[in-house]
């Protein structure tokens, strides 16, 4: 693993080369091998791929599930102070990982590409007319949205209404309607269809008649596009 | 007042320093080890996780160890040892909790993705689920030393503390694991740069 | 730790893949406020467990907006409470995005505490990749 020079000088080892990367070298050490990165394209290499992989492993970590605050805890050992003190300096520290986030995400890219060149396809069944959970899903799509655009990612997604879902899409909704039309002309990765067979249904058996938002497309089965959907192997969600 | 506090506090580390605990100096020397465990509270968080992948169980773990810390705090002499040490505490407390599961024949335990997990779901994987991943699939000395490295930001000689094994091994295991982990990264890149290829060509 | 397991069970003869595939996964997406949903929820997963005895659960219950509200004790009856909270001890995992934590709960008021995920549909599809299969009350 060690590379031989050709004035015999002695190969830097593997260990040394974490040492180095992880600042545990005295500072004497430390401007050695800094000095030899200059000549040494093959050293710099193997420092550059080992420091990639530390902040690789340090990143993987930033976005992982978190618990609640910490209240619900039984904790009278814990001073409320303490508790207080925590808070703070996990916000700083959490803003200190963000920034170094931006920085290794573009050099993770550069070599473990596979991941990010698949697309995401995300299926959103809409099939209540409750008009709160409704804009509650919209928020939601809008924040996946927006975390695939800051990953750099890919995804698709198709939202489709059969059932009482239609009703939800009625123009007469207009924060809806609204939200609708904005998410729509931000992302042209988004698309909004609806059943025809649930329409005429409750037109013919009803007598109610929707007048879709303009952004809806009509498509002749929701049913069969939710099946085909998922053989497909897109991700199902319920909204 | 400020100068009172300041004069007070001049005392009780003067206190400290000739070995004299009176109950002042005590509650002072209390005080800066909580503020000191509260400040790394995230870090801990984030090893706990690496270990188990369930936010309840990492946030338990680290709960209890910080809890254990702050009982025995009079048995800890030197205080730029308190991370090592109450990480040292969460670990034995981990492996105390695999121990009791061990009763239950369950495979995937404490584990963050099945081994029965099809193949096509591991190339949808984004960087940071793959590099958790691949850490999950090294084995537990050298999954151990990277993330308290890299995850808790300990220097070599506290790594050493918290598993209680010579620096030398630190570094070779340090050594090793990072060319494993750095194996089963491209190993998986290579299985699935084809098959991703293949299902994009599919779906259209 | 695994490994070890896996030997062992080869020298039992008994085929690993069969024992782990009888592992279920499961994410259990709750929306709507319903007020049957608390019941229905706790039904079905009881009824699933009672169901396939010889299967291992990894269960998420995922709350998604108002659902949230669902965890507070004092809409229910303490039967049903109690009953919930069982399924919880038996590692059953809740999750919520930390907007709908803030926005939803009232943080004195829930029976248990789930743990935050930044987004909802993100966490779904994550589990969905994992071989978690998805349900909805």
């Amino acid at each position: 693993m060690s590379t031989r020079q050709d004035d015999n000088t002695p190969a830097i080892s593997d260990e040394l080369i974490n040492a180095f990367i992880d600042r545990q070298l005295t500072a004497e050490d430390r401007q050695e091998i800094l000095a030899r990165i200059r000549t040494d394209k093959d050293l710099a290499g193997r420092i550059c791929d080992l420091q990639q992989l530390k902040e690789m492993t340090q990143s993987a970590f930033d976005n992982i599930p978190q618990p609640a605050a910490q209240q619900n805890h039984n904790t009278p050992a814990f001073p409320r102070m303490a508790a207080a003190f925590a808070l703070f300096t996990v916000g700083l520290l959490v803003g200190f990982g963000v920034m170094q986030l931006t920085k290794s995400d573009n050099q993770s890219t550069a070599t473990f590409t596979s991941a990010h060149d698949s697309i995401t396809k995300v299926l959103v069944h809409l099939t209540s007319a409750d008009v709160d959970a409704g804009m509650n899903t919209l928020i939601n799509l809008q924040q996946l949205l927006d975390s695939y655009t800051r990953k750099h990612q890919k995804v698709m997604v198709e939202v489709i209404a059969n059932g009482d879902g239609i009703k939800l899409l009625d123009s007469k909704n207009v924060s809806i309607a609204k939200r609708i039309r904005e998410l729509s002309a931000q992302h042209d990765n988004l698309t909004f269809a609806a059943c025809k067979n649930t329409i005429d249904q409750m037109r013919i058996n009803r007598g109610l008649v929707v007048n879709l938002i303009p952004q809806v497309k009509l498509i002749d089965s929701g049913v069969v596009e939710v099946i085909k959907r998922q053989n497909e192997g897109w991700t199902y969600i319920r909204g | 007042m400020h100068h009172f506090y300041a004069l007070k506090s001049r005392i009780q580390v003067k206190e400290i320093a000739n070995g004299v605990e009176t109950m002042f100096s005590k509650r002072l020397r209390h005080k800066k080890l909580t503020q000191q465990l509260c400040a790394n509270r995230e870090r801990l968080y984030k090893l706990a996780y690496s270990w188990c992948g369930d936010a309840m169980l990492a946030d338990d773990l680290v709960q209890d160890a910080m809890q254990k810390a702050l009982a025995s705090f009079d048995s800890l002499k030197d205080h730029s040892k308190l991370n090592a040490w109450t990480c040292r505490i969460m670990l034995n407390l981990f492996r105390d909790c695999i121990r009791r599961k061990k009763e239950t024949v369950d495979i995937d335990d404490v584990q963050m993705f099945s081994e029965a997990d099809p193949q096509q779901h591991l190339a949808s994987l984004d960087s940071a689920q793959l590099v958790r991943f691949c850490l999950q699939k090294l084995s537990e000395k050298h999954r151990n030393v990277i993330t308290m490295v890299d995850l808790m930001g300990f220097t070599y000689e506290e790594v050493s503390m918290a598993l209680e094994i010579p620096i030398g091994t630190v570094m070779s295991r340090l050594c090793r694991g990072r060319i494993l982990l750095r194996q089963l990264l491209e190993n998986h890149q290579q299985k699935h740069a084809t098959t991703t290829n293949h299902n994009l060509r599919r779906v259209k | 730790m695994v490994k070890k397991l896996l030997l062992m069970i080869a020298l039992l003869g008994i085929c690993p893949a069969a024992i782990a595939s009888h592992t279920e996964k499961i994410i259990y997406h709750l929306h709507n406020t319903n007020p049957n949903s608390y019941l229905r929820t706790i039904s079905n997963l009881e009824n699933m467990k009672k169901g396939m005895p010889d299967h291992q659960f990894r269960i998420t219950i995922l709350f998604q907006g108002k659902s949230l509200q669902l965890l507070n004790p004092a809409l229910h009856p303490a039967a049903l409470n109690k009953r919930f909270l069982k399924l919880v001890q038996s590692g059953i995992k809740l999750e919520t995005s930390r907007d709908n934590y803030q926005t939803y709960a009232h943080k004195d008021q829930l029976l248990v505490t789930p743990a935050l995920v930044p987004n909802v549909f993100d966490r779904i599809i994550e589990l969905q990749r994992q071989g978690y299969r998805y349900i909805t009350p």
